[in-house]
């Protein structure tokens, strides 16, 4: 079910106060969430159910299975590398199957097309699972963390509830055993409930999606990716602005809301997103952007691979390697392959650079004017590599930087996208991520101390007025297709 | 202690109870605020069970009677929101006749009656690059892909010049989300003036009609000939010539394609509207009903790939099966071009519709749509 909703409204009143109630039977209470989220996710098509409840059962015995292999002090053994070999294998392969499979079917026949032999694949339909890739990235690090030493298995209810855990189960954050397994034995008091923050974090989720994501894709983002060609040069980079806002408001929402709904049943998730528009480079980017995927492919696939301790030739083709591979993980698509090398790409450039400098010194340049140069260059990379993200094929993005390169004009007669809203939710969205979080964390303490009766009231007045300027009906998240 | 400020040992905490408290009240303060605006949503949902609307409507009713949607709808009129369910083109139809060109409108309507006769479609006048014709592709997502492909396809032909203004998630069964029939005639007709409308609906129609505080079954008899209402109402607005005497205008009802499993849309449904647009245009000679299944069907009806005329087949269709992909939109969009060259002189068009992007000659529209089975 999606958070903007009735039904997800009703559920999680249910939710919260079973939740606090058998708080004090820890098998029950466990029970009760692992229910939660099974029903919350069944809400969209029971099936998928299976699919969760055997990652969960798999999992869950190879982890066991990988800490009995291990030596003594939790030493790495033959048999717990092959094991855990064979756990992110098998994650992976059912990953890829019903990620890629039609793709991969897909390119096999454009290639042989493309030399001439005609070949007629067939067709796999296979309905992508939701949230599949978020629990599958949960489901290793947490064999993986086993296999390495620094994590202990969990018995099967911790683990099923920690893997299956509704309020970041589709779309994140990614969060680790060892970030909240241990949190359903600290169990929260429910005399302290970190409610204020958790409301404010709910409001500030449900109108950026709502409100600004929603509007900014209807009004400027879908027409003008859909055929860039109709569009000036100026239309088809405020489109991009768009966008890069758009996908930041829809995905952070997410976040917000799925921190908040933790917040309020007692739990602390990762944060995932601090201000990223703000970065002056593209690692400080990569910092602030989907933090709990960045962390997660730094210490599974960067740092294994080698990361920087193989050399300076080595490291960037780690880096570059490791953003290609984190593109292909949000779609079967080469879009998404050239969206994460232009990422990997930069971030190898970025490194070079830097070092170049740090021989060469002191450049003589004013820092501020070197501050907003490389904010400006930061920004325009990500979103470079946001028109690859979002184009429906390599042609299409190709067309668009032309045409803003070529400051094109419009070619025929169509309404001009750009309007004084859209600059306006464009420029203020930006700006706010320039506003310093102790004067959010200010609001937050204000807000704590309120009569509850203004909260009520200002729950209703909230949840009107969003509803109101909302479009008709919640668009799903964009991240749900990852 | 709710007028009191929150006192806690730990500041930013409250009691879970508290907190339960706050969020049951302030939630249930916004369903009475808005229950009006979700009993509007939840009659139009095809899926909702009985019970669902019967309880959102008690509540509209009785947070109604306590003027507790008023905040709501007050908002709804400042952002210029419909809240009405009824599609009302009567209404639409006599707020034209009103005018001060009523009577030169109905000479002119009893002129082109007696054109219908013929059932030819009205002459359009010869395009050139420094008058180009001007369509206006209006209707839902469907539309929106559709529209923006023949925007390209138009550009490419010199003679063509098409403005696209689709509204996701619209259709004719929900004025109360957008009111088509009355942004036609007031903004298409009387301002764009357009010589030609292309008009897509349909994909977002498939839910209940509601209409005077009542739900019409999606695909019951009612149902079907109130859509049929809308239908031909929207064609008629459609016809009314502007006042600016630019001449006549065509209309082009584009048919649903056929949807695939994933579409969640019964088959036998896209048939009814189907038959619905081609009956309704057929005694229309302004209207011109394009079967798409022409272009967008496969041996067995729906196809997600296709070949086109360069022997390469390509995904035509969007995952939802129903939305169309971007070779899939250009596809329909450079046949949608072959049949406006049909009505309307485009011999002087630069464009060359490249193979890769083109269905294979040959293929037909229908003569006459299959009679639709009936639902069950």
């Amino acid at each position: 079910m999606l958070f903007p909703s009735v039904d997800f409204a009703v559920f999680f009143l249910v939710v919260f106060t079973g939740n606090w109630i058998l708080r004090p039977n820890r098998t029950l209470w466990l029970g009760f969430l692992l229910g939660s989220s099974f029903v919350f996710y069944g809400w969209w098509d029971w099936r998928f159910c299976f699919l969760l409840g055997g990652s969960i059962l798999f999992n869950w015995w190879m982890g066991g299975a990988v800490a009995r292999a291990l030596g003594d002090d939790r030493r790495r053994t033959d048999q717990s590398r092959w094991l855990v070999r064979a756990a992110v294998a098998t994650n992976l392969g059912v990953l890829a199957y019903f990620k890629y499979a039609e793709w991969g079917v897909r390119s096999v026949a454009d290639g042989l097309a493309s030399l001439g032999v005609a070949v007629d694949p067939p067709l796999l339909e296979i309905i992508l699972p939701l949230g599949i890739s978020f629990f599958t990235f949960q489901a290793l690090s947490y064999v993986i963390d086993i296999g390495r030493g620094t994590s202990s298995p969990l018995p099967l209810l911790p683990f099923a509830t920690y893997l299956s855990f509704f309020p970041q189960l589709v779309a994140g954050p990614i969060v680790r055993a060892n970030e909240l397994a241990p949190q359903f034995d600290e169990r929260a008091d429910p005399r302290y409930v970190e409610a204020t923050r958790a409301f404010l974090l709910i409001f500030r989720g449900l109108f950026k999606k709502v409100v600004i994501a929603d509007f900014l894709a209807t009004e400027i983002v879908n027409p003008v990716f859909a055929n860039p060609s109709s569009y000036s040069g100026l239309e088809n980079l405020v489109a991009v602005y768009a966008f890069a806002i758009q996908i930041y408001a829809d995905f952070s929402a997410y976040t917000d809301i799925a921190i908040g709904v933790a917040l309020l049943l007692g739990f602390r998730l990762p944060e995932n997103f601090n201000a990223p528009y703000i970065a002056s480079s593209l690692q400080d980017f990569w910092r602030r952007w989907h933090m709990t995927l960045s962390r997660w492919l730094r210490d599974y696939l960067y740092i294994p691979l080698g990361g920087n301790r193989l050399g300076v030739r080595r490291m960037y083709v780690n880096l570059g390697l490791t953003m290609v591979l984190g593109g292909l993980w949000h779609g079967a698509e080469w879009t998404m392959v050239i969206w994460g090398a232009i990422h990997g790409g930069f971030l190898a450039a970025e490194r070079a650079t830097k070092a170049a400098w740090h021989r060469r010194g002191v450049i003589g340049l004013p820092p501020g004017f070197v501050r907003v140069a490389q904010w400006l260059l930061t920004i325009h990379v990500v979103c470079l590599a946001w028109i690859f993200f979002r184009a429906e094929s390599f042609g299409q993005a190709m067309e668009m930087l032309g045409r803003i390169l070529s400051l094109a004009p419009a070619n025929v007669l169509v309404e001009d996208p750009i309007t004084t809203v859209v600059l306006a939710a464009i420029f203020v969205s930006l700006a706010l991520q320039f506003v310093p979080q102790r004067w959010v964390d200010e609001v937050g303490q204000r807000a704590s101390v309120a009569w509850p009766a203004a909260m009520m009231v200002a729950i209703t007045v909230l949840l009107t007025v969003t509803d109101a300027l909302g479009p008709e009906g919640v668009a799903e998240f964009i991240y749900f297709q990852f | 202690m709710l007028v009191r400020p929150i006192r806690s040992p730990r500041p930013g905490t409250m009691p879970a109870g508290l907190a339960l408290m706050i969020m049951a009240v302030g939630l249930f303060g916004a369903l009475l605020v808005n229950a009006e605006a979700m009993a509007r949503t939840s009659r139009g949902q095809p899926d909702n069970p009985e019970w669902r609307t019967s309880v959102i409507d008690g509540i509209a009713a009785v947070s109604g009677f306590f003027h507790l949607t008023a905040p709501r709808s007050a908002l709804d009129d400042r952002l210029g929101k419909n809240q009405t369910d009824d599609a009302d083109i009567d209404a639409v139809l006599a707020e034209r006749a009103s005018r001060a060109e009523a009577a030169e409108e109905a000479a002119r309507r009893a002129e082109e009656a007696a054109a219908a006769a013929a059932l030819a479609p009205p002459e359009l006048r010869v395009p050139t690059p420094e008058a180009p014709l001007r369509v206006y592709v209006a209707g839902d997502s469907m539309a929106g892909g559709l529209g923006p492909a023949f925007q390209r396809v138009g550009a490419e032909t010199g003679l063509v010049s098409v403005q696209v203004d689709y509204r996701v998630s619209s259709g004719l069964v929900r004025p109360d989300f957008f009111n088509w029939p009355q942004h036609l005639a007031r903004q298409v007709v009387d301002v764009e003036d357009p010589d030609v409308v292309v008009v897509q609906f349909g994909a977002n129609d498939m839910q209940n009609i509601a209409l005077d505080g009542a739900a019409l079954p999606l695909g019951s008899e009612e149902w079907l000939a109130e859509y049929r209402r809308r239908v031909a109402g929207t064609m008629d607005l459609l016809q009314a010539p502007s006042s600016r005497d630019s001449g006549p205008r065509l209309v082009l009802w584009m048919g649903l394609p056929p949807v695939g499993p994933n579409s969640g849309i019964d088959p036998a449904m896209v048939d009814h509207v189907n038959h619905i647009y081609a009956s309704e245009a057929a005694s229309r000679p302004w209207v011109v009903y394009v079967d798409t299944w022409a272009y967008l069907a496969g041996e067995d009806g729906y196809a997600k790939r296709l070949v086109n005329a360069d022997g390469q087949d390509r995904e035509m269709r969007a995952g939802d099966d129903v939305h169309l992909s971007v070779p899939g939109a250009q596809r329909l969009a450079w046949a949608l071009l072959d049949r406006l060259g049909g009505l309307v002189d485009l011999s002087a068009s630069e464009a060359v519709p490249p193979e890769s992007e083109t269905a294979p000659p040959g293929l037909e529209e229908r003569v006459e749509l299959p009679v639709p089975s009936p639902l069950s």
